[in-house]
């Protein structure tokens, strides 16, 4: 998922869940946060690196491929944008090291959102946020795992876009420069390494950011999925997401309440379906414009752009025993407590990519 | 590409030299001492695959490619051990041939990343076509044990050059998260 959703969508959803405006900011800027907060950006605002919830492109290609290495990228990417479905899958087939990989497939409505949401509860607007970007991506990154592994985030050339009018095509991939295409159905993606471990073989690379397009509908053969079909819709997916948030969001507000997988709140979203629809189906690579008129209806309010500078200079000249009370002092520690929650869980099942090893 | 790939290209590099000036120096025996190490390197990969099919790969869409590559190599690495016996010149036509099938290997993976439009894919193209050209040398002067080994020991060097060239050289890593 982008901006699109992470930040005006995330909005719209907190604004149907009862938030006030400014609320509203806090939470899908803490979300959208999420896809920038990196150890260079940290690094350069003198906070704690291992509060990172993003690894840069060439912070990923200067990654290694020792088991450290392997840990440290999948508590980053399995705790923030692949949360795990099942890491207790019952999978007959594999050794051990197989099994590792495929208990870490993200998917929606497994147990660790429910952790992810209960965490957040009584937390900071900033763990909210965080929570609720968890959340979309496990309907967005469906089938793909937050670790490198070839045999399970591969993809070959059987993948066909399925259009609005019901006929398909096939797609065609590149690493060229460039945006992608929805009109010539050309997108950009990780070229193939037959290494298990490269990080081209991390998430959905080798599918580009086909899961990311809020419009996307096709059909693939997943690499772990036995040469069964997948289709993936996410507009139908997204739509789910948004209504899982909405109820995720008013669980968070209500002291009484406790989130529950599996539920939606389409009694809220209900009477915007269609124009929700409409925006999700609407087939362009950013429909922030969208979100955001539909959030500004909503509301009455302007919600301004996402600005990635807009806390730094608060957390960068507050005192040291006050940083924690900051905008970004307050998204570190949420950050802190999922990655530590998230890669505990993890490490808990046995699964070895994932927490610390003495 | 990150600083360990970097400084395995590097130490490649300098162990194609070493080879090339074994074969150039010890000129009855090098090119045996240089098999048996193409041999044993193979063999270690080959078994490498086959293992990492069994444990990972099978399960994979796709994954036998994995399989029969590792048999070819393993198949490759025991008919190395067992080529000693015969005149110099039919092993440094062998040892040609894995040259030569380096080539097509090059080539191959650049046609796929030119494919993709990857930079990089018209330096991989050459690195192919030159390899299969000093194989092609190397076989025209087969009837000269002397000659074929001194081609290989150029072809070498010549890898070695590449390996350089790749640890040192600025690239742009397409990656897609």
């Amino acid at each position: 998922m982008q901006e699109d959703f992470h930040y005006y969508a995330t909005y719209c959803a907190a604004f149907l869940a009862g938030y006030e405006h400014l609320e509203c900011m806090d939470i899908c800027y803490s979300a959208q946060f999420v896809d920038l907060c990196s150890e260079t950006l940290l690094s350069s605002i003198g906070a704690p690196h291992a509060a990172a919830t993003t690894q840069l492109i060439f912070e990923m290609a200067d990654a290694g491929t020792d088991a450290g290495s392997i840990r440290e990228i999948t508590g980053v990417w399995a705790s923030f944008h692949f949360l795990p479905r099942d890491l207790k899958a019952d999978i007959k087939r594999g050794t051990k090291r197989y099994k590792d990989r495929y208990r870490l497939i993200c998917g929606p409505n497994g147990e660790l959102i429910a952790d992810t949401v209960a965490l957040a509860k009584g937390g900071s607007l900033q763990a909210a946020g965080i929570a609720m970007h968890v959340l979309a991506d496990t309907w967005a990154h469906m089938y793909f795992a937050g670790t490198p592994s070839l045999v399970i985030n591969n993809t070959n050339h059987y993948m066909y876009e399925i259009l609005p009018d019901g006929s398909e095509r096939q797609i065609n991939f590149s690493i060229k420069s460039g945006g992608d295409d929805p009109e010539t159905g050309k997108y950009k993606a990780s070229l193939f390494h037959p290494s298990e471990t490269s990080v081209m073989n991390l998430g959905h690379g080798r599918a580009g950011h086909l899961p990311d397009y809020s419009f996307m509908k096709y059909r693939y053969l997943p690499a772990w999925g036995g040469y069964e079909e997948i289709i993936k819709d996410n507009p139908a997916d997204y739509y789910r997401a948004f209504c899982q948030m909405v109820y995720a969001l008013k669980t968070l507000r209500d002291p009484e309440s406790k989130f529950e997988t599996d539920r939606y709140d389409t009694v809220s979203v209900g009477p915007l379906e269609e124009k929700i629809k409409t925006i999700l189906n609407i087939r362009q690579l950013s429909a922030s414009e969208e979100w955001k008129t539909l959030g500004e209806e909503l509301s009455g309010e302007t919600i301004e752009d996402f600005d990635i500078e807009k806390y730094r200079s608060e957390y960068m000249k507050a005192p040291a025993d006050e940083k924690n009370g900051t905008f970004i002092g307050k998204f570190i520690t949420a950050a802190f407590a999922q990655k530590k929650m998230i890669t505990g869980k993890i490490a808990g099942s046995g699964n070895r990519l994932a927490g610390d090893r003495a | 590409m990150n600083k360990l790939k970097r400084v395995i290209n590097v130490v490649l590099g300098l162990i194609y030299v070493i080879a090339a000036l074994i074969i150039m120096l010890i000129r009855d025996e090098g090119y045996l001492i240089v098999l048996m190490i193409l041999a044993a390197s193979l063999l270690v990969y080959s078994v490498k695959q086959i293992i990492y099919y069994l444990t990972m790969a099978r399960y994979m869409v796709g994954g036998g490619i994995i399989f029969v590559e590792g048999v070819i190599l393993f198949d490759l690495a025991l008919l190395s051990f067992l080529v000693n016996s015969i005149p110099q010149q039919y092993v440094m036509i062998y040892l040609l041939f894995y040259y030569v099938l380096s080539g097509v290997i090059s080539i191959l993976r650049a046609v796929e990343a030119a494919k993709m439009h990857a930079p990089g894919w018209f330096f991989k193209l050459i690195r192919g076509i030159v390899i299969i050209l000093i194989a092609i040398a190397g076989m025209l002067f087969s009837g000269s044990a002397a000659t074929v080994s001194l081609i290989y020991a150029i072809g070498l060097i010549y890898s070695a050059v590449l390996r350089f060239i790749t640890a040192f050289r600025k690239e742009e890593t397409v990656l897609v998260m």
